[in-house]
């Protein structure tokens, strides 16, 4: 093994997903005339490959489905339409199952075969395709592939989501209205095919990573679901903590435990965004285009603790407590917790359907896009919460730690995709080879090959 | 001998319109077509009791001239639909025929349609195009309507009253049509029919009351309140014997629609009706010993948050509607409607239904003041949200609000029917289903003391409730409509994290291996 090659290796844990610099570094090593590599080959425009793989022309390594199906016809209407917008982007994942007849397909679709790869042929750049098992239908923007004999599926699927076709994908798709790749472009990509065998178990490797990837999202589900009971139980006093049984609840007026700040011409301070789901953040942190006004004069203060509320958007929850100084568009009203609250207990109780609902109830305008809920009508509603501040705090602490663990959860999917798509880049590029001593076993426990 | 076909009626009326569609705008060509469709009436109308009569008194032509002098209209010799068609289609002047036809109609029948035809001008350069076109189209309107199935005079076996309606309905189908067509071009003043059935039903109209719509427009609101009485809903009001003695009022600001109103009126059999044009808000028109006039049912579908309704011209209102409960705001006329309505109700009887957006509901300052006077004065009944997308020409949702006199108890009834609606595209259309729901609902309120509420649909509240919400009266603020979420079962849940934490664990152990295999860091 070369120092290159170890040293490639021990960076693949934190591998970002197979980076533009990685595919430089990749084509400078295959221009360099000095090296010499043993049992590789290097080949024009795809660098450097193990010597025993084949090069195949996409279209002699699969088949691609023609002749389409009336999918309001049985069987074919109570057959599973898998449509672009059931698979996830990047990952092979089938996201969801639904009938034909469920969806009111009426226009023609491809028939697939259990093992076949169904590939997206439109928006090449969102990277999707999928490996199915069970026989159904897709939509004429997708291709089903079936991989010939002496073919692995899976390790189509592995190139097919892979960095290198999706550039070549991209870079045959850039044209006028829908990026679209077709059947000839298809068929000119040049795949390098391992032996059978080690296709086969590249396949079972990377189909392992699926497995975690999905046993980790019903884990994530499941979480929230946690999370989501705990909070039903514990914001309205249906679970007590054993140590506050005793302390009664109270029911307040937000009026009597808020107060609303109106600070204005605070320039000085950051401009904060606030989402639903991320919470107040630094607009500069974020992806999204800063679209506030030049004039920041009327823009509210929000302080550590406040919590802001999109006043127009109340009605669906979007609400959240501030860590830091800032300011927010005028859009939000901003409160400030006065004594009887704790304000991460608020802004869990905020979230809860009921009270959500409540918002929605004291919210008025003449169609949905025009209801908000001011302050004035804020303040009116009653909620029942702990007297006791301490037991509220007591609560925040455990839906805190229940939504931070989901956060561990979500953030561990995140790595774990990342490391599978490093993974996936060094096997069918040949840069890291498996070993074929322990294949047998391996395809006796799984059916992902 | 089978009565009239509506459908067939209604197709030939609407097809008589592509005449025009499509070169002239359906607000300026409506009222040719609807003006056509009315002389026809009268010419078929009056054609069938000259042929009964002659075939009852033989040649005795003097006679049969004073039966048809004492008829409901007449219409003097050379002014029938068929007379200028036959005498002067191929005419060059056929325009100035016809105004002069309709003209002589009118004086004939000052009573009834006094300035009805003063508007509408056969011989308009600007609104049916140059001589050649303008009588081509006039030529082809004549076909139109020599269609058999506008022939209103085949239906021998129908009465006068049954025959009106069902030009009448036809006729209300046109304003319709062009209402939905041209969306607020002309629809403006059109209620939808469900709509109008509902207040109907609501404000139950009883034997001898009068019927007072101040922003009349087409007139279909009030004549379908009207019909209640003629035709009651048996389902909804079983012990309601039919009446026809009932009287109708109205008032309009614009000239031609109120000219449809009174040919509406007159179709309907509707011969006592009192219609007056001009704005309602700064010249009320009907009056009684220089007081407003008082009905029984004040109804009307006034104009939207009217910007410029009169607010300088009321200052010093001589009939007070403004001074008891507060002065609507300058720049929203919906309040000043409201409130001439309720000024107009009478004692004891009078009820008031109208449509209002929903802002009237919540909005503050001087509408917020009003607001509370109305509740303070104990004169709200009932305030009904409904569905959005429901009134041509705007799509956010409308209420009903029914105030009424002489009221015992101070509950208000709120239904929130915004959900109950049959989706047909851009425009929603209430179902039977949904109006009976609505006005079973309102019964039950009004005859049952006990009533209290229907489950996300109907709650009574207390005059406490509402000044505790700041006479607020939006409507989710009474009627919860929450669908509680479905508690989590907290043990399966602990089950299938635990299993699946295992999997995972084996499966880690498993990634973890092939990471082993292949030489890199696990």
């Amino acid at each position: 093994m070369s120092d290159n090659t170890k040293k490639r290796q021990t960076t693949l844990l934190d591998s970002t997903p197979a980076s533009e610099d990685h595919h430089q570094a990749l084509a400078k090593e295959a221009d360099s005339e000095t090296e010499e590599r043993p049992d590789f080959r290097k080949v024009k425009q795809l660098g450097w490959l193990p010597s025993d793989w084949t090069l195949t022309p996409l279209l002699k390594a699969v088949d691609i489905a023609s002749g389409q199906v009336d999918p309001k016809k049985e069987p074919y209407i109570s057959m599973v339409l898998v449509a672009p917008d059931h698979v996830e982007s990047g990952t092979g994942r089938l996201l969801k199952r639904v009938t034909a007849g469920e969806q009111g397909a009426s226009s023609g679709k491809y028939l697939f075969n259990s093992g076949d790869i169904v590939y997206c042929k439109i928006r090449p750049y969102l990277r999707k395709a999928t490996l199915v098992d069970f026989d159904g239908l897709c939509s004429a923007d997708m291709y089903p592939l079936r991989a010939k004999e002496s073919v692995s599926p899976g390790f189509i699927l592995g190139v097919l989501l892979g960095e290198r076709f999706s550039a070549f994908a991209e870079s045959v798709s850039v044209r006028s209205g829908i990026p679209k790749i077709n059947r000839v472009e298809l068929a000119e990509y040049i795949v390098a095919l391992p032996p059978y065998r080690e296709q086969r178990k590249i396949a079972l490797i990377l189909g392992a990573w699926d497995e975690a990837l999905a046993q980790l999202d019903a884990l994530i589900a499941m979480k929230e679901q946690r999370l989501r009971g705990l909070a039903q139980r514990m914001l309205t006093g249906e679970v007590r903590l054993p140590a506050y049984a005793d302390e009664a609840w109270h029911v307040v007026k937000l009026g009597q435990v808020f107060r609303q700040r109106k600070e204005c011409n605070r320039g000085d301070l950051p401009l904060l965004s606030v989402s639903g789901e991320h919470g107040i953040v630094r607009q500069d942190t974020l992806d999204r285009r800063d679209i506030s006004a030049s004039d920041k004069s009327n823009y509210l203060r929000v302080a550590p603790g406040d919590i802001a509320y999109n006043t127009m958007r109340m009605w669906q929850g979007v609400s959240a407590v501030s860590s830091e100084d800032g300011i927010v568009s005028p859009a939000y009203t901003v409160c400030v917790a006065k004594k009887g609250i704790d304000v991460r207990f608020a802004a869990h109780l905020f979230k809860s359907p009921t009270v959500v609902h409540r918002f929605l109830r004291y919210s008025q305008g003449l169609v949905s896009d025009t209801l908000n809920l001011k302050f004035s009508s804020f303040k009116q509603i009653e909620l029942t919460i702990p007297k006791s501040v301490d037991e509220q705090k007591e609560i925040a602490n455990v839906l805190d730690a229940a939504t931070a663990e989901l956060e561990l959860r979500r953030h561990e999917r995140t790595v774990l995709l990342k490391q599978k798509k490093g993974l996936m880049h060094r096997l069918i590029t040949g840069e890291v080879r498996v070993k074929l001593r322990s294949m047998n076993r391996d395809i006796q426990t799984s059916v992902a090959s | 001998m089978p009565g009239p076909d509506q459908d067939k009626i209604n197709n030939a009326l609407w097809s008589a319109c592509d005449t025009f569609r499509g070169t002239v705008d359906p607000a300026q060509y409506k009222d040719y077509i609807l003006v056509f469709l009315f002389w026809k009436y009268l010419s078929d109308i009056h054609a069938r009791h000259e042929r009964e009569l002659r075939e009852k008194y033989g040649d005795n032509e003097t006679l049969i001239r004073r039966k048809l002098e004492r008829d409901r209209f007449v219409l003097p010799e050379g002014t029938s639909f068929y007379y200028v068609r036959d005498e002067h289609r191929n005419d060059a002047e056929l325009g100035d025929k016809i105004n002069k036809a309709l003209q002589a109609i009118e004086d004939a029948n000052k009573q009834k349609l006094e300035g009805v035809f003063r508007n509408i001008d056969f011989n308009s350069e600007p609104n049916l195009g140059e001589t050649k076109a303008r009588n081509r189209r006039m030529k082809s309107l004549f076909d139109d309507f020599s269609d058999p199935a506008l022939n209103f005079s085949a239906f021998t076996d129908t009465s006068d009253t049954g025959m009106a309606d069902v030009i009448g309905d036809g006729y209300m189908y046109l304003i319709s049509r062009f209402a939905s067509d041209s969306g607020k071009k002309g629809g403006e003043f059109y209620t939808p029919k469900e709509v109008s059935k509902l207040l109907a039903l609501l404000l139950d109209p009883q034997p001898g009351e009068r019927i007072y719509d101040p922003t009349i427009g087409s007139g279909s609101l009030a004549i379908t309140v009207a019909d209640e009485l003629r035709h009651p809903d048996k389902e909804l009001h079983p012990d309601k014997k039919s009446s026809n003695d009932f009287a109708i009022y109205g008032q309009e600001n614009n000239r031609s629609t109120w000219a449809l109103a009174k040919m509406n009126m007159f179709l309907h059999n509707v011969d006592g009706a009192q219609i007056e044009a001009g704005d309602t808000i700064s010249d009320p028109k009907l009056k009684e010993a220089d007081q407003l006039l008082k009905a029984d049912i004040v109804v009307a579908n006034p104009p939207f948050s009217l910007k410029k309704w009169g607010y300088g011209d009321v200052q010093k209102d001589p009939f007070k509607r403004f001074t008891k409960h507060g002065m609507p705001p300058k720049s929203k006329g919906d309040f000043a409607f409201l409130l001439h309505m309720i000024a107009s109700m009478k004692e004891a009887t009078g009820r008031v239904g109208v449509i209002v957006p929903h802002g009237v509901l919540f909005r503050g300052g001087a509408e917020g003041k009003i607001r509370r006077s109305l509740i303070e004065a104990n004169l709200l009944q009932a305030v009904i949200g409904l569905p959005e997308g429901l009134f041509y020409g705007t799509g956010i949702p409308a209420a009903i609000l029914i105030f009424r006199k002489g009221r015992e108890h101070g509950d208000v009834l709120f239904i929130d029917a915004s959900r109950d609606f049959d989706d047909r595209g851009t425009q929603n259309v209430l179902r039977r289903q949904d109006i009976k729901r609505i006005v079973e609902t309102y019964q039950a309120y009004e005859r049952d003391p006990d009533f209290e509420m229907v489950e996300k649909y109907a709650y009574k509240a207390s005059r406490a409730e509402i000044e505790e919400n700041d006479c607020n009266l939006n409507i989710p603020r009474y009627v919860d409509t929450f669908e509680p979420e479905e508690p989590v079962d907290l043990e399966a849940v602990a089950i299938m994290i635990r299993e699946l934490e295992e999997k995972l664990g084996d499966t880690r152990r498993k990634l973890n291996g092939y990471l082993q295999e292949l030489g890199l860091p696990t």
